[in-house]
């Protein structure tokens, strides 16, 4: 560590870390980044360029860091783009440039800066115009190669992220001067406060300053606040976390680094994604040091004076012989103070002419530039320009402060733009740019130490005020006030290229190209020259940037304007913006109560909605799924089968208007169902078309069960209670889903009956279409005789607690009776056989008519898409009708999706006649099936048309028939 | 005639669950009626009930009300008194729910990690409707130390799961700090 000096208030020098960067192995304490293990190690090359591939060192010591940007590695992943300013070192910490080959120091791709001026702004916008082929093939691939930002890991990220919600009365965003002095008053009053801070450390600009305030070191002064807000029950302290979006309604987006400082971070999530909603919020989040725009600004070794600042107080790094240019007086009190203790500082560049100081410490040049920089990976010398002389200057460090800009960026989150100030030569927030945000310290242009903390104290005053809390009596702590006069300077005019966006590798003469090309508006500028639109989004950057522009331009920095900020403030992985939804976060899985006993059985399961259901039984020797799937038919067809039918919605309709009710949202008359009757029901969407169908049993006479389909349950339900509140909100009944409540099971088959005589000790006397309560031992069951295979059919329905024990028997009894359980696959297939409609057919764009079921329509009176569905064009001739499928060759496969043309037409969609909605093959009759929905489909019984399947390559002929394939009359369910 | 036997919602699920300051268990299943007032029949029922809950509010008596939802509260126990029907919609929903308990120091800081609910305004006892994740939640805060957390039966599986994750990132991070 050749270039640590003594102190460090960060280090822990009793606790030395040993790490990894680039293949070497290197040493640091506890309490240093890797960028000031780095810098201490005597590594200021840390990686290449976006674009040209230059050497590139840190250029700061915060979040804001476009240089340094490296991929860290653990447990065989990586993760890219951490920022080196960000990252903490941690024993073991495995650390990798990026965006170079075959090393960092030999770059092959560096060979883009030799061809820099072919390769300006837009030079690809013009340059790969032809073949218009090779674009995607060839040119997009290898520029992407040649750009860097990292590399995708390319691997599934299996660190664990997090998400979390936080609620306050007061959030202070950022723990400088400002946000303490909030956060300590809001604290005293009880108030629940949230302080979040990007650093690790709670002290922000103080923690690199060194001044006094109240008399003692900053450092202690923050010790000791820190100490008192961390005793403070109401008070939660969030460092490592940076506030990156400012939402509606008080609600504040946070990304917290949590376990990737530790060497062994165990369960602990890498990061977490907060949504933090307070009441009120303060923006202390201070201000960015900007930098000046001269020839070879983005040479390794030139760094921002107050990163030189904050790894001296903080890390101990010494920066070795120090160039400062500045523009302002904070640059030159702050050269002052380094070099009184003890930092090399062999100049002081500042282009103010007048510019009189004395006792520095350090020869004082006024009225002077840098011009050029030198060195190959790193700064050797600098080049000043004063009074049109020339001369070179040796140094280790460039330090540059060219003024600072308030952090605004949250207070322009909803949409409104900060205003100029010209004595600061900055942008600044107004008050009120998001309600419940107020801008204080630094972040409005307080940039005295004192100003900060009497600014911090009178905006929590304000946010108590307005929570209704009365504001201790505190002193404002004594504190440097010196003023900050500045003379603006964004460009040093002289040969070379000088670096705006250090990030995404743009120059002031990109700035110029982009106006000189009509991009004059500052969204197109930056839209042409990629400035701001790199992690860092321009916070080094903008403001220079479009001070250049304004100048080529013509114009004023104001009328300019800045471009947009939005959120995410700092860059936000998505494996924590989606945090908890990776594997079954992914949604939720709902289970039937014979679940387990379906997996056990080896089935299949198949997704219906969040449901999940059996598709078939294996059994031993089953050449394929159609095997198990035509056993489970013959299981109906011919003696009994089980099937979970539970995740049918169900909901009770209850109360004196009940009935009333349900003939305003069915097609059907329900209120004269008689009691222990079911009758098939139809739902119309308000525009005429069919919601969904099932069944409406009549338990009570003010109590009704209304069944669904499993995928619409929820929009039934939905659509219930749209209809109750906007149009009968007076009438007398309620309603609720029972469908968890209820295990619900089909028994269907010859041998249906004699199986439910087994359960229930006698077969019930059940008409068709009837229900009545059962008893099963203790437990109180209802029993509903109804059918979806076209066979003797019953379903059983037990309190979900006997759900499971009620299948295992079932399924026991039906296999001793020659049948057994059976799955969605042989559902299917025994509902196509007979024709019964499911959402393959009603999929939005039918109607009742085109269905078969206008007659369900009553006449008799109105229901909600009676009219509508009665509308020119939803019935008649023109509309696709639903017809049965057979295949002329009966072992020709039919697929649901292919389409239907005549005969002797080109399969295009001029010629189309409809399409397949559902197919099967039909042990029951040898051979496949087919319904489809086909234009006059009903009129046009016997009629051979050509199925198309472009997916499959199939083409075949069919015959359009009657879509009930099996007992037409219904014998075999009714008797 | 067969004989039926119950399994519980949370039957083949490993309960209860310990990671760092927190318990989950499952609870064992009450009666769960609910009750839906007719319209303008609100004050009619709250004079046989005693009380219908307002918005939020648990009220314990014989029988536990708990307020589940618009202008629905679900009765936790037996005895409901008789004659309600003529006032409001009863539905029972006893084998429709599934039921743990969240205990201990950072029950919290747990369901801050799934719940966007400011549990800090929930007086003890108070009930809450919300999402966990994508699972719909009814949630009764018994103290600022327990949680009784319902969802569907069918989601038991999906409601552990969310739990124990989020039980075992906050029992990480109290082993760190």
């Amino acid at each position: 560590m050749r270039r640590r000096a003594t102190g460090g208030s960060a280090l822990d020098r009793g606790r030395k870390l040993g790490f990894r960067f680039a293949a070497q192995r290197m040493e640091g304490f506890a309490g240093d980044t890797l960028a000031s293990a780095l810098l201490a190690n005597g590594v200021r090359l840390m990686g290449r360029s976006f674009k040209y591939h230059r050497p590139r060192g840190v250029l700061t010591a915060g979040s804001e860091e476009p240089n340094a940007l490296v991929e860290v590695r653990r447990d065989g992943q990586f993760h890219p783009n951490i920022r080196a300013t960000l990252q903490d070192l941690h024993p073991g910490l495995e650390a990798r440039a990026q965006n170079c080959w075959p090393s960092l120091r030999r770059d092959v791709m560096a060979v883009n800066d030799l061809l820099s001026p072919f390769l300006g702004a837009g030079f690809y916008y013009k340059t790969f115009m032809w073949p218009r082929a090779f674009w995607e093939g060839l040119y997009e691939p290898l520029i992407r190669r040649a750009a860097g930002l990292g590399r995708l890991p390319g691997s599934h990220d299996n660190s664990l992220h997090e998400r979390a919600f936080a609620f306050c009365d007061l959030l202070v965003i950022g723990a400088g001067p400002t946000g303490l002095m909030a956060a300590l008053m809001a604290g005293r009053t009880g108030a629940d406060v949230i302080l979040a801070e990007e650093d690790r450390q709670m002290g922000g600009r103080l923690l690199g300053d060194n001044g006094q305030i109240d008399g003692v070191p900053a450092a202690a002064w923050v010790k000791a606040v820190r100490a008192e807000l961390a005793s403070l029950p109401n008070v939660r302290l969030m460092p490592r976390t940076s506030i990156f979006g400012a939402y509606d309604g008080g609600v504040f987006g946070a990304l917290e680094r949590v376990a990737q400082h530790l060497a062994e971070p165990g369960l602990t999530p890498r990061e977490c994604y907060w949504r933090i909603a307070a009441r009120r919020a303060i923006l202390a989040s201070g201000a960015l040091e900007r930098p000046i725009a001269h020839p070879g600004n983005d040479r390794p070794g030139v760094m921002l004076l107050s990163a030189v600042a904050s790894y001296w107080h903080r890390w101990a790094v010494d920066p070795g012989r120090v160039v400062v240019f500045g523009n302002n007086d904070h640059a030159l009190a702050t050269a002052r103070r380094l070099a009184a203790e003890g930092m090399r500082i062999v100049s002081y560049i500042d282009p103010r002419e007048d510019l009189v100081a004395s006792d520095t410490g350090f020869p004082l040049r006024s009225g002077a530039e840098v011009v050029a920089t030198r060195g190959r990976h790193e700064l050797r010398e600098v080049t000043i320009r004063a009074k049109g002389r020339e001369h070179r200057i040796v140094c280790d460090t460039l330090a540059l402060s060219g003024g600072w800009n308030p952090t605004l960026a949250l207070a322009c989150h909803h949409g409104m733009r900060p205003v100029w100030d010209e004595g600061l030569a900055t942008f600044v927030p107004r008050p009120g740019m998001v309600p419940g945000l107020e801008p204080a310290g630094a972040a409005r242009g307080r940039f005295s130490t004192a100003a900060c903390l009497a600014d911090g104290m009178q905006a929590a005053r304000d946010a108590l005020a307005e929570l209704g809390r009365t504001p201790p009596d505190m002193p404002v702590p004594e504190a440097e006030d010196g003023g900050y006069a500045l003379r603006p300077l964004w460009e040093v005019r002289a040969p070379g290229r000088a670096w705006l966006d250090f990030a995404n590798d743009v120059t002031t003469k990109d700035v110029a190209l982009a106006a000189q090309e009509g991009y004059a508006s500052v969204e197109h500028m930056k839209r042409y020259t990629t400035q701001g639109m790199a992690p860092d989004q321009g916070k080094s950057s903008n403001m220079g940037a479009l001070a250049v522009l304004a100048d080529v331009t013509g114009g004023t920095i104001p009328e300019t304007g800045t471009t947009t900020f939005r959120p995410p403030f700092v860059p936000v992985s998505i494996g924590t913006l989606g945090a908890g939804a990776r594997g079954k976060g992914f949604r939720p899985e709902r289970r039937t109560t014979s679940d387990a006993q379906a997996r056990a059985l080896g089935a299949p399961m198949i997704e219906a909605g969040l449901w999940y259901r059996p598709a078939y039984f294996p059994r031993p020797g089953d050449a394929d799924w159609r095997a198990a799937c035509n056993r489970e038919v013959g299981f109906v067809r011919n003696a009994v089968g089980v099937c979970d039918v539970s995740t049918l919605g169900k909901i009770a309709v209850q109360g004196p208007d009940a009935g009333r009710f349900l003939d305003l949202v069915y097609t059907g008359t329900m209120s004269r169902l008689t009691p222990c009757r079911v009758r098939y029901g139809l739902m119309l969407r308000e525009d005429g078309h069919v919601m969904d169908d099932g069944t409406c049993a009549r338990l009570g006479a003010q109590d009704f069960l209304v069944t669904t389909t499993t995928a619409a349950a929820s929009e039934v339900m939905r659509h219930l209670d749209f209809v109750q509140q906007a149009f009968c909100s007076d009438w007398q009944l309620r309603f609720a889903s029972v469908t968890e409540h209820w295990a619900q099971m089909a028994i269907a088959g010859p041998l249906a009956g004699e199986l439910l005589g087994h359960v229930l000790g006698d077969v019930p006397d059940l008409p068709f279409m009837g229900c009545q309560p059962v008893q099963i031992g203790d437990v109180a069951g209802r029993l509903f005789r109804i059918s979806f295979s076209g066979e003797r059919g019953y379903e059983l329905a037990v309190p979900a607690d006997f759900g499971a024990d009620l299948f295992r028997h079932l399924v026991a009894l039906a296999e001793g009776l020659g049948g057994g359980s059976y799955g969605m696959e042989a559902l299917n297939v025994l509902r196509i056989e007979k024709g019964f409609v499911t959402h393959a057919e009603i999929d939005g764009r039918v109607t009742a008519f085109d269905l078969g079921l206008q007659a369900m329509v009553s006449g008799k009176k109105d229901c909600i898409g009676k009219v509508m569905s009665q509308r020119e064009g939803l019935c008649g001739p023109e509309r696709l009708q639903i017809v049965g499928l057979r295949p002329t060759d009966a072992n020709a496969e039919i697929h649901a999706g292919a389409h239907l043309y005549p005969m002797r037409a080109a399969a295009k969609a001029a010629h189309g006649q409809g399409h397949v909605t559902s197919a099967c093959y039909s042990p029951t009759l040898a051979t496949w099936l087919g319904l489809a929905l086909v234009v006059n489909g009903r009129a046009r019984h016997g009629e051979t048309l050509r199925l198309v399947d472009g997916l499959r390559g199939q083409r075949m002929e069919v015959t359009l028939c009657d879509p009930v394939f099996f007992d037409p009359d219904g014998g075999r369910m009714r008797d | 005639m067969i004989e039926l036997s119950p399994t519980g919602a949370f039957g083949v699920l490993r309960l209860p669950l310990e990671q760092g300051e927190t318990r989950l268990s499952a609870i064992a299943p009450p009666r769960i009626t609910a009750i839906a007032p007719y319209p303008g029949q609100m004050n009619a029922l709250s004079r046989r009930l005693g009380a219908f809950p307002a918005p939020g509010e648990v009220h314990d008596g014989q029988l536990r009300l708990v307020w589940s939802g618009r202008e629905m509260a679900f009765a936790f126990g037996e005895g409901l008194p008789e004659g309600l029907e003529d006032f409001a919609a009863l539905c029972d929903q006893s084998d429709a729910w599934a039921g743990l308990a969240l205990v201990g120091q950072d029950a919290q800081a747990v369901l801050a990690r799934l719940v966007a609910l400011d549990l800090r305004a929930l007086a003890a006892p108070s009930s809450a409707r919300a999402l966990m994740g994508h699972l719909p939640l009814l949630l009764i805060k018994e103290s600022d130390t327990r949680f009784d957390l319902w969802t569907f039966r069918s989601m038991a599986d999906s409601l552990v799961h969310e739990m124990e994750a989020a039980m075992r990132g906050v029992a990480a991070r109290r082993a760190i700090s």
